[in-house]
C-alpha cells in the first residue's frame, strides 16, 4: 500500500512536472481578450469617431466575449483622451479609437503631453477623404482651373475646413509651389467652414466625402487630396475627381486608427487587430457605416503602423504652413 | 410642393403607438438627464443613438428629439429648485427661478419654465416648418465679421446684468473673460493660458463652470451659515425647508399671458440663434434674458421674475427647431445634436440635405409632426418631473447641502467623465461663494466667458481672411457695420438709462434727507 501511495505521489508529481515545463500556449490564443475591452474614444459624445464607435460597438458581444464599452474622454483637439489611454498602463484591453486630429493637436504644441510616434498601432479601421469644393462659375471652379487662376497672380483664394482636412489641399499646393497665394483659414468643425463657403465668406473649402456628396449639386467638387479611389456610390454622385495619384502629387492620407499602449506586447496587439477585423467585417457594421456615408478601409497592425510613420513625417512637414 | 399622401403617411407612422411610446420614453429620460447636473442633451442623444437602429425611422426620430425637448427644458428644474443648472442652457434661469423658489413660489417658477419652454419651443418648430430654407439663406449671410458683432452686441446687451456696481460687474466680466482664454486658441489650436497644467489644454468646461459658481457657491455660503450659528440651525432648517419646498401657489392663465413679451423674445432669439452654426441654446437664454431685461427695466427682472424665467427659458428651448435648419436645407448639421439626428436619419436611409423634401417626403412631415408634438409630451411628462424631483428640496437643510454639493460633484464628472472637472468645479464653487460674499454679480463672468472666445474666434479669422486688413475684417458686409452702429446705438442708450437710473437715484435720496 505504502508502494503504491510513493508510486501515486510520484505519478502526481511527474505530471505537475510535465505540466510546468511544457511549453506554454500563448495565452493569447486562448482567452485573449478575456475583459470587456474598454474602447476609449478621445472626443466627446455625438462626433464622427464616436458613431464609429458606437457602430462596432452594436457587434461587440459577437465579437469579444465580454463585449466593448465607450468612454468617452474628449477635450483638447483628443489629447486628453491619448493620455487617458497611456495613464491606464498597460492592462491589454484598453483601445483607443482615433483619427489624426489628436496627433497633429500634439504636434502642435510646444510641449507636447505626449509623443504621438510612442504608441502601439492596432490598424487602420478606414482612411479619410479630404475633399476641396469649389463655388460653381468662378475662376478657380476646377482644380486645373486654380492651379492657373494661382499661378496667373489672381486674387489669393481663401481655403477654410479644419486642420485634418486642409493639410491634404494645402500639402498638394504646397508642392506645386502655389501656398503663397493661398490663406488657409481653420475651423474647428467642419459645419462652421461650410456655413461660411456657402455664405461667400471664404473661397474653398475642405469636407469628407459625405459633406461633398451634400454639396455637389449647389457647388464644384475639384479635388480628392488622397491617392484612393471613392467608393463606387460616391464617385457616380461626385463625378470625375483628380486626385493625388492621377495629378502625380504626393498624398496625404489621414487615418482612422485604432492605439494601444506603447508598452503592449506584439503578440496581444496582434490578436486585437485581427479580433478588430472581424468586428469591421460584420455585415451590420459594413451596413451602417455605409449608410453614413462612410467607408471601412482596414488595415492590419504592421501595414497599418508603417502608413502610420509616414502620416506623422507628412503632418510634421506641413503643420508649419498653418502657424 | 405639399405632397399630400406623404403627409397622411407620415401620421400614420407617427401616431402609431410604437412612434408615441418611443417619444415619451424620450421625453422621460430627457428630462431626468437635463436635471441631472452634467448630462447634457447630446450626452444623452448619443448614447440613445445606436438604440435608433434597431427602431422604425418615425419610433427613432421620436425616441431622439423627445429626448432633446425634454433635456433642454430638463435643466430648468434644478436650476430652480437649488441654483443648481442641469445643463448649461438653464444658467440664465438660476437668476430669477430660485429667487423665486427661495421666497416660496417655487410651484409658480417651475410652471412658468415649463409652459414658456413648451409656447417658445412649439411655435419656433412652427416657424422651421413654414420658412426653414429662407431661415438658412438668412442665416449664411453671418460670417466671420458678422458673428464677431452679433457677439459684441450680445455682450452690450447683457450689460445690464452687471448689477448696481459697475466696477464689481466689470471686474466679474474680467474675470470671466480671462477664464475663457484658456485652453486651445481658437485659430491654431494650440493650448495658452494653462499654467503648463496638461489638464487644463481644453480649457475650462462650461458645466463645471456653472455649477461650481452657482450650486456649489450657494451651498457653501448655506453651509457656513449652518456652521457658523448652531444657536440658529433650527431656525434656518425652517427656513430652508422653505426656500426650497415647491408648495405655493400653481401659475395662473394672468400671469402666464403677463409674459407674452419675454415669450416673445425668447422666441425671436432663439429661432435667430438656433439657426446660427455654433452658437447654442446658451448663447439663446442668456441673449434673450439680457434683451427681456433692457427692454422692460421697470419689471425688475433678476429679482426673483416670472419674466425672467420666461425670457431664459423661451430663448433656449426656441432653438430646438431652427437648430435642424441647416441640417434639413444644406445637410449640414450646425449643432452636435444636429449632427447626431442627421446620423440617426441616414442610418434609416434616408440622407438629410436639400433634396430631402423631394426623395423622403414622409421622413420630412415625420419630423415636422414629431417636433410639434414632441411638445405635448413635454408638457405632460415634464409637469409630473418637475414636482417629483423638486420634492427633494423639501429636505431639511443640514441634509440638503450636502446632497446638493453631491449632485454637483457628481454631474462635474459625469460631464466628460474627468476627474479634473471636479476639481474645476470646487474651485468655481470657491470663487462664487467668494462673489456672494462680496456682493460681485456673477451674471457678467458667465456672459464674458461664454461669448468672448466666439467673438475672438470670429474676429482673429475675419482678419486671417483679410490679411490683417481691420476694417474689411470688421466692415464686410452691410450687416456688419448695421450690426457695427447696432453696438453703438445701444451703448448709447444703456448708459443714458444707467445715467438717468442714477440722477433718480440721486434726487431721490436727497428728498429722503
Amino acid at each position: 500500500m505504502r508502494h503504491f501511495l510513493t508510486l501515486g505521489a510520484a505519478a502526481t508529481l511527474a505530471v505537475a512536472v510535465t505540466v510546468a515545463l511544457a511549453p506554454q500556449k500563448p495565452a493569447v490564443a486562448a482567452e485573449y481578450p478575456d475583459k470587456v475591452v474598454q474602447c476609449i474614444v478621445p472626443f466627446g459624445a455625438g462626433g464622427g469617431t464616436d458613431r464609429w464607435a458606437r457602430i462596432m460597438s452594436s457587434v461587440g458581444f459577437d465579437v469579444f466575449d465580454k463585449g466593448m464599452r465607450i468612454e468617452n474622454r474628449g477635450g483638447a483637439g483628443g489629447t486628453v483622451g491619448w493620455k487617458h489611454m497611456l495613464d491606464k498602463g498597460v492592462d491589454g484591453h484598453s483601445i483607443l479609437l482615433a483619427s489624426p486630429t489628436p496627433v497633429i493637436a500634439a504636434l502642435l504644441e510646444k510641449k507636447p503631453p505626449f509623443d504621438p510616434r510612442k504608441v502601439k498601432i492596432v490598424a487602420y479601421y478606414s482612411i479619410m477623404k479630404p475633399t476641396l469644393v469649389a463655388p460653381k462659375d468662378k475662376p478657380y471652379s476646377s482644380w486645373d482651373g486654380l492651379v492657373k487662376h494661382l499661378k496667373a497672380g489672381g486674387k489669393k483664394v481663401t481655403i477654410g475646413g479644419t486642420i485634418t482636412q486642409t493639410l491634404g489641399p494645402a500639402s498638394m499646393l504646397s508642392q506645386l509651389g502655389l501656398i503663397d497665394r493661398v490663406i488657409l483659414v481653420t475651423y474647428a468643425d467642419t459645419g462652421k467652414a461650410v456655413n461660411d463657403f456657402l455664405g461667400g465668406h471664404i473661397d474653398l473649402v475642405t469636407v469628407t466625402t459625405s459633406t461633398a456628396i451634400n454639396l455637389a449639386g449647389k457647388a464644384n467638387v475639384i479635388l480628392n487630396a488622397t491617392d484612393l479611389d471613392y467608393p463606387k456610390k460616391a464617385a457616380q454622385a461626385l463625378g470625375d475627381v483628380p486626385n493625388a495619384r492621377t495629378l502625380g502629387l504626393k498624398p496625404f492620407n489621414p487615418p482612422r486608427f485604432i492605439a494601444m499602449h506603447p508598452d503592449t506586447p506584439d503578440d496581444q496587439v496582434a490578436a486585437m487587430s485581427k479580433k478588430l477585423g472581424e468586428m469591421l467585417k460584420s455585415k451590420p457594421v459594413q451596413n451602417l457605416i455605409g449608410k453614413l456615408g462612410e467607408e471601412i478601409i482596414f488595415r492590419p497592425h504592421d501595414n497599418a503602423a508603417k502608413a502610420y510613420e509616414e502620416v506623422i513625417a507628412e503632418s510634421k512637414k506641413h503643420l508649419p504652413l498653418f502657424k | 410642393m405639399f405632397n399630400v399622401e406623404a403627409f397622411q403617411e407620415a401620421l400614420v407612422l407617427v401616431f402609431s403607438f410604437n412612434t408615441l411610446m418611443w417619444l415619451a420614453i424620450g421625453v422621460f429620460i430627457g428630462v431626468g438627464v437635463g436635471a441631472m447636473p452634467g448630462l447634457t442633451a447630446t450626452t444623452g442623444v448619443a448614447l440613445m443613438l445606436p438604440l435608433t437602429f434597431t427602431l422604425s425611422q418615425a419610433a427613432g426620430l421620436g425616441l431622439l428629439i423627445g429626448l432633446y425637448k425634454g433635456a433642454i427644458y430638463g435643466g430648468s428644474i434644478s436650476a430652480i429648485s437649488f441654483a443648481t443648472p442641469g445643463t448649461s442652457e438653464a444658467a440664465a434661469t438660476v437668476f430669477d427661478g430660485h429667487k423665486m423658489m427661495q421666497r416660496g413660489q417655487g410651484k409658480k417658477a417651475l410652471l412658468m419654465a415649463l409652459y414658456a419652454s413648451v409656447t417658445a419651443d412649439f411655435l419656433s418648430d412652427v416657424i422651421t416648418i413654414m420658412v426653414a430654407p429662407m431661415l438658412a439663406l438668412i442665416a449664411l449671410q453671418f460670417g466671420p465679421s458678422e458673428r464677431f458683432w452679433l457677439m459684441v452686441l450680445a455682450v452690450c446687451l447683457l450689460g445690464a446684468l452687471s448689477g448696481a456696481h459697475l466696477a464689481k460687474g466689470m471686474l466679474s466680466a474680467a474675470l470671466g473673460l480671462y477664464i475663457g482664454t484658456m485652453g486651445p486658441d481658437p485659430i491654431s489650436s494650440v493650448a495658452r493660458n494653462t499654467f503648463d497644467l496638461w489638464w487644463l489644454a481644453d480649457g475650462v468646461h462650461l458645466v463645471p463652470l456653472v455649477v461650481g459658481i452657482f450650486a456649489m457657491g450657494a451651498m457653501l455660503e448655506k453651509a457656513v451659515e449652518l456652521m457658523r450659528e448652531s444657536r440658529r440651525a433650527q431656525v434656518l432648517k425652517d427656513s430652508v425647508k422653505g426656500l426650497f419646498s415647491v408648495g405655493g401657489e400653481g401659475l395662473t392663465f394672468r400671469e402666464y399671458l403677463s409674459c407674452w413679451k419675454e415669450m416673445a423674445i425668447g422666441l425671436g432669439v432663439g429661432t435667430f440663434v438656433g439657426m446660427l452654426p455654433g452658437l447654442g441654446s446658451t448663447v439663446g437664454a442668456f441673449m434673450s434674458y439680457g434683451i427681456a431685461k433692457q427692454v422692460s427695466p421697470e419689471k425688475r427682472i433678476g429679482t426673483g421674475r416670472l419674466e425672467g424665467i420666461a425670457a431664459a427659458e423661451a430663448g433656449n428651448n426656441a432653438t430646438v427647431g431652427p437648430t435642424l435648419v441647416p441640417l434639413l436645407a444644406f445637410g449640414i448639421p450646425g449643432s452636435a445634436v444636429a449632427a447626431l439626428i442627421g446620423a440617426a436619419l441616414m442610418l434609416q436611409g434616408a440622407t438629410p440635405g436639400p433634396r430631402m423634401f423631394e426623395l423622403y417626403p414622409t421622413v420630412v412631415y415625420s419630423l415636422f409632426i414629431i417636433l410639434l408634438i414632441g411638445n405635448i409630451f413635454n408638457l405632460g411628462i415634464g409637469r409630473i418631473f418637475a414636482f417629483v424631483y423638486a420634492k427633494l428640496g423639501e429636505l431639511p437643510a443640514p441634509l440638503l447641502v450636502p446632497i446638493v454639493m453631491l449632485m454637483a460633484v457628481i454631474g462635474a464628472y459625469a460631464y466628460a467623465n474627468n476627474p479634473y472637472d471636479v476639481l474645476m468645479m470646487l474651485v468655481f464653487g470657491l470663487l462664487g461663494y467668494f462673489m456672494r460674499m462680496f456682493k460681485i454679480p456673477e451674471a457678467p463672468l458667465v456672459i464674458t466667458f461664454l461669448l468672448a472666445p466666439p467673438a475672438e474666434e470670429n474676429l482673429r479669422r475675419g482678419l486671417l481672411i483679410n490679411e490683417g486688413d481691420w476694417i474689411a475684417a470688421l466692415f464686410h458686409s452691410p450687416l456688419a457695420i448695421g450690426l457695427a452702429l447696432g453696438v453703438v446705438v445701444l451703448t448709447w442708450l444703456s448708459s443714458r438709462v444707467r445715467i438717468m437710473e442714477r440722477m433718480q437715484a440721486v434726487s431721490r435720496e436727497a428728498q429722503d434727507g
